[in-house]
């Protein structure tokens, strides 16, 4: 086998092989043989079927076929290893009989991984945001537990006010007819302007259980659905009844109802290691994000096209898929941000190169580094992905296996792995802490 | 010709048949009355080679059961039928259909 190799673009390249008739001859020969194992004709055991019988049943052809298939994988890896290329997708392999079908000549177009000579990637500069949790963050989330942990109490001595939690009945009328999603009854909802068109809470306030109130109030211009933007609407409203939040105090019986802890001090550590937790994620990220982006502008090579393409492709499907689940068509999007199909598709082709281009970056250094997936990181990912999922580590590998995703969950600890290798070698300062944010209303 | 093939119904390919072709043997499947006369007579017009020499098996009929069934009576397999080892003067090949059969 002889395989030379033409370069056609930084990250493209044709290898020539040529398969000489004795290489295909042996082929051909591993061919006969395995069909003998596999067929089964009368007269004859498996495996002891004479070429000539297995010729007359399955067309020399077939055999030629199974020869061919045989080989091209083979003098395929042997050209890559020849040449010491690295390919990033399936080749597009051209055939080609010479010296009357006898010998075989392949012509292969793939593309590979770019020769990346890397910049420096240890002791980068980067700041980390604060990981400093203060008191008035952690009092701020018990005042959100507080909440969530509030009673509902009757309010029997005054109106409804802002906050409160009321039962409604209502039916509404456009120009006296009913409209889709104007009427309900035994509805409980809080009240608060941001919930209802403008004007709909204003006008019930200080209606008390039991009353009738009939409310005027015209849809937003931007309302959706569109026929009912701008329509004066008349709402029949019968207050059922109206209930207020009343906050426990905070104290160690409180702690006792919202978690298993026993004081209030407890309770106070969890949820500071929480926030703790929580902002060290944060600031890991963001250094991680930081390094990839110094290392995307401190190197530079040749994108291999069909990453980018694959990449484009499955990020503009995601935005489309994650528009269509939060209930609004791709269009709706595109007139919202005020871009057409191309536009849109220019920035997930930026994206995508930056994300090519950080992993190649990154597999480049783990090759390098030769940092590798070892078999206790697969084990702690997985019983992690597995409590996730709520399976057993075992049905997950197995569901990972059977779904084809085990080379991306393989290759995403190596990512990790790399990127913790970064941080580690990066010298990374942790900014002060934030400047206290300005009081946030807690009611 | 129609009567001859009468006679000598069909070769035989099975490992045992091909391997002996080497030593100028040709197995055929052929009518139970026939006698090594007939038999060697066909074969000479049919494939128009030199018989020196005829050999003859009688095989008895083979019964299976079909156990799903209630009786689970034998049922016949394949009747008696007649096996035939003709060897040909060296040289002599014998070819069916275009192909060598038995050849490998």
């Amino acid at each position: 086998m002889t395989a030379i190799l033409r370069q056609l673009a930084p990250t493209q390249v044709q290898l020539d092989i040529d398969v000489p008739a004795d290489d295909l001859d042996k082929a051909r020969a591993r061919a006969v043989k395995r069909l003998s194992e596999r067929l089964r004709i009368p007269g004859f055991r498996k495996g002891h079927i004479p070429r000539r019988i297995i010729e007359q049943h399955v067309g020399a052809e077939h055999i030629d076929h199974e020869a061919i298939e045989d080989v091209i994988p083979d003098v395929y890896s042997k050209a890559l290893e020849e040449h010491d290329l690295d390919p990033v997708e399936q080749p597009k392999i051209d055939l080609e009989r010479v010296d009357d079908g006898r010998a075989l000549k392949i012509t292969a177009t793939v593309a590979v991984r770019p020769q990346i000579t890397l910049a420096p990637y240890t002791d980068i500069e980067v700041t980390s945001p604060s990981t400093n949790v203060d008191e008035r963050e952690v009092d701020e989330s018990l005042e959100v537990l507080r909440k969530r942990a509030a009673t509902l109490e009757p309010v029997a001595n005054r109106g409804v006010q802002a906050g409160d939690v009321v039962t409604l009945d209502y039916t509404g009328r456009i120009d006296g007819e009913t409209f889709e999603g104007g009427t309900a009854t035994d509805h409980t909802t809080e009240i608060s302007p941001q919930r209802f068109i403008p004007g709909f809470a204003e006008q019930l306030y200080g209606a008390r259980a039991g009353e009738r109130r009939t409310v005027t109030v015209t849809f937003p211009q931007e309302y959706k659905p569109a026929h009912l933007a701008g329509k004066i609407a008349v709402f029949d409203v019968l207050v059922r009844d109206v209930k207020q939040p009343v906050l426990a105090p905070l104290d160690d019986a409180f702690a006792k109802t919202v978690s298993d802890l026993e004081t209030l001090a407890a309770l106070r550590n969890e949820v500071r290691r929480r926030l703790e937790r929580g902002a060290q994620a944060r600031a890991r990220e963001a250094v991680e994000s930081a390094l990839l982006r110094t290392l995307n502008q401190s190197n530079d090579f040749p994108l291999p096209g069909v990453l980018v393409d694959r990449e484009t492709e499955s990020i503009l499907a995601d935005m489309q898929h994650q528009v269509e689940r939060a209930g609004g068509t791709w269009q709706e999007y595109l007139q919202e941000r005020k871009l057409n199909e191309e536009q849109a598709r220019a920035n997930a082709r930026a994206d995508a190169e930056r994300r090519v281009k950080s992993s190649l970056i990154l597999e480049q250094i783990a090759k390098q580094e030769k940092i590798r997936v070892s078999g206790e990181d697969v084990d702690r990912e997985l019983d992690s992905l597995a409590r996730v999922r709520g399976a057993t580590a075992r049905a997950t590998l197995d569901d990972l296996r059977s779904s084809g995703n085990i080379d991306r969950f393989l290759n995403a600890i190596r990512r990790n792995k790399t990127l913790g290798f970064l941080v580690e070698k990066a010298k990374v300062a942790e900014a002060p802490p934030a400047e206290s944010p300005p009081p946030q209303v807690t009611s | 010709m129609a009567e001859l093939r009468r006679i000598v119904r069909r070769p035989l390919i099975t490992e045992k048949s091909v391997g002996s072709t080497a030593n100028a043997q040709y197995a055929f499947e052929v009518d139970r009355r026939a006698n090594k006369h007939n038999i060697k007579d066909a074969v000479q017009r049919l494939f128009k080679v030199t018989v020196l020499r005829v050999n003859t098996v009688n095989l008895p009929s083979k019964t299976g059961r079909n156990m799903r069934r209630p009786t689970r009576k034998p049922v016949e397999l394949r009747g008696p039928w007649k096996k035939a080892i003709v060897t040909l003067k060296q040289g002599d090949k014998i070819e069916l259909g275009g192909v060598n059969y038995f050849e490998s």
